[in-house]
């Protein structure tokens, strides 16, 4: 599993509206840095930046298809963040339920 | 940077009751957890659950906002809860403010959707996770993001 480090940069990463499109993007399947850009109105060197940092938490990996390269979503870490999230997801959205049923019947 | 969990419900019962639901400790029990909670900002009380939490409470205004520390020996984190009147009846909104998540805590799996969809970030930087209408049973959510679902 991640360590802490790990976690800090998946954070920083998905912290950015610009990352989070870019990963919603990537989504539908694998793309070019020209294509990524597009959409933004932003130069493809800055957008190259944000994949930096995308890649450097394991969010985004880059295959090689002749002479393009074409940049994907890796999904991983983002599950080991949700994983953590989903237990007390799970607990106040149930408490929360109880609450309401409790206000039901409360004298 | 820290994390937020938030909770939007709509409940059909007045302002009042709500809170009281959420401040004494009678009540208090009988939805969340056996505890020895007063509405006492500074009071250490302990929720009777497994495992035991151990809080403090930090902000007590009537009747509105309740706030209190939370340590389940796993993770520390801030509870707050704002209630507020509306037409039918009272918002609550439930807000978990942690530090960033510890690597051991990884348990259970969902979907790597809830956090595409639901993240979003506020002025301070901080990130917010909205928990999805489907986690809730009889309340409507607010959720800012409701983006499509795909599945990756």
């Amino acid at each position: 599993m991640g360590n802490v480090a790990a976690h800090a940069d998946v954070f920083r990463a998905i912290a950015d509206p610009t990352r989070r499109a870019v990963l919603e993007r990537l989504r539908h399947g694998e793309l070019s840095v020209s294509e990524l850009a597009g959409p933004f109105r932003m130069s493809q060197p800055a957008i190259s930046q944000h994949l930096r940092v995308l890649r450097h938490a394991g969010l985004v990996r880059v295959d090689k298809v002749g002479r393009q390269r074409l940049y994907a979503l890796n999904p991983k870490p983002l599950r080991e963040v949700d994983r953590w999230i989903a237990h007390y997801r799970r607990f106040w959205t149930r408490k929360l339920e109880d609450l309401g049923k409790f206000l039901d019947e409360m004298e | 940077m820290k994390l937020r969990l938030i909770w939007r419900r709509h409940y059909p019962h007045a302002t009042g009751r709500v809170w009281r639901a959420l401040t004494e400790r009678d009540l208090l029990a009988q939805w969340l957890l056996p505890n020895d909670f007063a509405p006492i900002v500074g009071h250490e009380f302990t929720f009777m659950g497994e495992p035991r939490i151990r809080c403090r409470v930090t902000r007590i205004d009537a009747p509105s906002h309740l706030e209190f520390t939370w340590d389940d020996g796993e993770v520390e984190s801030l509870i707050a809860f704002a209630l507020i009147e509306t037409t039918e009846g009272t918002r609550l909104d439930l807000t978990m403010t942690a530090e960033q998540p510890r690597a051991w805590l990884e348990e259970a799996l969902t979907r790597i959707d809830a956090v595409l969809d639901n993240l979003i970030q506020d002025q301070a930087g901080h990130l917010w996770l909205i928990s999805k209408k489907e986690d809730s049973c009889p309340s409507k959510v607010g959720s800012p993001t409701t983006g499509a679902s795909s599945r990756i």
